[in-house]
């Protein structure tokens, strides 16, 4: 089975002659569903994303039917949507493509999920430093009302909504929904603690309030155009639908590439799509969804449950990529962005690297999280530099486990879950690193000729 | 720092897209930004006063997102990937390359320059990223500092390299013009 790309989202992405305005969208059929959609009933549409099962693709995987079906729709209050397009997880840029080369995709999606959730008002978060992103988004939509998709009396119906976009101004945090909710209501982006601030509850000014991710937002009109249960059958069951996988790091082209879920491998992806590692090298490790979520030795091996419910042993490159694929193998496909290691890489200054973004990043409120992602990031630092101590090791997972569970958001397992694999999976090439400092007194690094990461 | 009427209207009509006053925070310190360069007592209470908040709300938010600044910045402004998609690629080196290459200390302004590293500037699978201002370069290896340096140089002597306001036009479909610099 040779890995192929299977384009649903990015359907146009990549087409002779294509642009991102109105025109070329119409032309392809764009808009058809927001037309059709805004005379369907309600609770129908609801149900239809309820039976597709697609799960959110920002990170937590959380199905997006679900999330909707968790909307307090009696308390009388406004119901705002939030389209996340706060995109800032290492690894990741998926939504980035969508944003500046198709952005009426993404208002289409976006009306079409207000008029289902029956939101006051929508927003988009966009990150601080997608500005052009913004200009483009901004443009779409000022030609979008023009043409009465956005704005009074959506498509000629008795229903309204604006979208409004908000820029964020880099922070990391903002892509929590919480976070993000926070810093749209102006004020530094703390987390709130769920309960009692679950969104669909308690969002934002303390009404209900949908979140959803960029890419999780344009299943929508699909989900709605084709049924549910069509939908829910692409792919594999229990996580329909199509990954945009951003494959970054080391390999020889790197790159988004949209596959339906299991319809490849991990291997087969980074072989035959992304052409393997660069020449001479070998592949060591694997994150695989932004960086946020746990390591993956290439030489590991799985006790996995097949789908026909008997056990076998896989390697890495055996995984399928599948979100339930990769939970049986102890980590999380998280956002799809896949970073990529290979043999020349020193696995503590990755640790490091990542261990500095994440102390640079965390918003301060629990000091579980503002004071252990800085001691991880200093202690893996001083053991890069050629200050590293035997026990430096056991100390780097032991404030990595103290984080995790402890905090109001999940920045703080984001931060540990990295070093935690890193520590158990490399031990030894920790402990080697320390020792080779001890005997020469440099920095061991593991290649001298590799790019430093820290 | 001058106030004029022309802001006051811009914030005004930054307001009026939001239910809620105090959420055009965050756009308008970023029209604030783009106009001074950077914030100081009079700016902070002019946008406590527009949003209705105490200034010292505004000099927490201020003080919390990496893209306000106190400090007046260079008119060219880079900043360098350093998270590890980029930095596998050799990013880290191409920030000290682009430093020595300037004489402008990492993390600091100097003349017209102003150089940091910031943490992912999502567009991972064309590391090493650049972004100079409101403009983003990828796939600058390394290697290819010194020659990237001189692109910048002449891009900024033709104008091109200027801030242009958030609301302007953009620039195409998108800001890859990795081209701009391999030219």
């Amino acid at each position: 089975m040779a890995a192929q790309e299977d384009r649903i989202i990015y359907s146009h992405i990549g087409l002779e002659g294509w642009n991102a305005s109105i025109e070329k969208y119409i032309e392809s059929g764009g808009y058809r569903i927001l037309a059709e959609t805004v005379k369907r009933p309600r609770e129908e549409l609801c149900d239809e994303m309820s039976k597709s099962n697609v799960k959110g693709r920002g990170g937590a995987g959380f199905p997006i039917g679900r999330k909707w079906s968790l909307l307090d729709r009696k308390s009388g209050k406004p119901i705002y949507l939030v389209c996340n397009a706060d995109e800032s997880e290492p690894g990741t840029c998926k939504d980035r493509l969508i944003i500046y080369e198709d952005p009426h995709r993404l208002i289409e999606s976006i009306m079409c999920a207000a008029y289902a959730i029956n939101a006051a008002q929508a927003f988009i978060y966009i990150r601080g430093e997608y500005i052009n992103g913004y200009r483009v988004l901004i443009e779409a939509i000022e030609e979008a009302k023009k043409k009465n998709f956005v704005g009074k009396n959506v498509c000629g119906g008795d229903y309204s909504c604006e979208i409004t976009v908000t820029r964020g101004a880099g922070c990391y945090v903002c892509g929590e929904e919480t976070g993000l909710l926070s810093s749209l209501m102006g004020g530094r982006a703390y987390p709130r603690i769920k309960p009692p601030y679950f969104p669909a509850v308690m969002g934002i000014y303390d009404c209900p309030t949908i979140v959803n991710n960029v890419e999780s937002l344009c299943w929508v009109p699909i989900v709605f155009d084709k049924g549910g249960e069509a939908v829910s059958k692409i792919g594999v069951p229990g996580d329909p639908g199509t990954h945009i996988w951003g494959v970054s790091g080391q390999v020889q082209k790197p790159g988004r590439y949209e596959i339906a879920t299991g319809a490849c491998t991990l291997g087969e992806l980074l072989y035959d799509l992304c052409g393997g590692p660069l020449a001479g090298r070998r592949f060591k490790a694997v994150i695989p969804g932004g960086s946020s979520m746990k390591i993956l030795r290439w030489d590991e091996k799985f006790n996995f449950k097949m789908p026909d419910g008997s056990m076998k042993e896989i390697r890495t490159e055996d995984i399928p990529l599948d979100s339930g694929s990769f939970m049986q193998c102890g980590t999380a496909i998280g956002s799809c962005g896949i970073i990529v290691m290979d043999n020349t890489v020193d696995m503590v200054e990755a640790a490091a690297n990542l261990a500095q973004f994440y102390a640079h990043e965390s918003c301060g409120q629990c000091t579980p999280c503002r004071e252990g992602t800085m001691w991880m990031s200093r202690i893996a630092t001083r053991i890069c530099e050629g200050w590293g101590r035997k026990e430096d090791v056991d100390l780097l997972k032991s404030v990595a486990d103290n984080i995790v569970g402890r905090t109001i958001c999940a920045l703080g397992e984001g931060a540990a879950w990295p070093i935690q694999s890193n520590v158990a999976k490399f031990k030894d090439e920790y402990c080697a690193k320390i020792e080779r400092q001890k005997k020469d007194g440099g920095q061991g690094r593991l290649d001298n000729n590799a790019y430093r990461l820290i | 720092m001058e106030i004029d009427l022309e802001l006051e209207k811009q914030c005004d009509a930054i307001i009026a897209e939001y239910p809620k006053k105090k959420s055009a925070a965050m756009m308008i310190m970023h029209l604030v930004q783009e106009k001074f360069g950077h914030f100081d007592d009079s700016t902070i209470n002019f946008v406590a006063k527009k949003l209705g908040v105490e200034p010292i709300e505004v000099y927490g938010m201020l003080t919390f997102y990496p893209m306000y600044s106190q400090q007046p910045r260079g008119r060219i402004h880079i900043k360098v990937c350093r998270t590890l998609s980029c930095a596998l690629a050799g990013s880290i080196k191409l920030g000290n390359e682009i430093s020595r290459f300037t004489g402008c200390p990492m993390g600091e302004t100097r003349g017209v320059y102003t150089i940091e590293f910031v943490e992912c500037l999502g567009n991972c699978v064309k590391a090493p990223n650049v972004q100079v201002n409101d403009k983003l370069f990828d796939e600058i290896r390394p290697e290819d500092a010194e020659k990237f340096m001189e692109k910048i140089s002449a891009l900024d002597e033709r104008g091109e390299l200027d801030q242009k306001p958030a609301g302007a036009k953009p620039q195409g479909a998108g800001d890859f013009n990795s081209a701009a610099y391999k030219g």
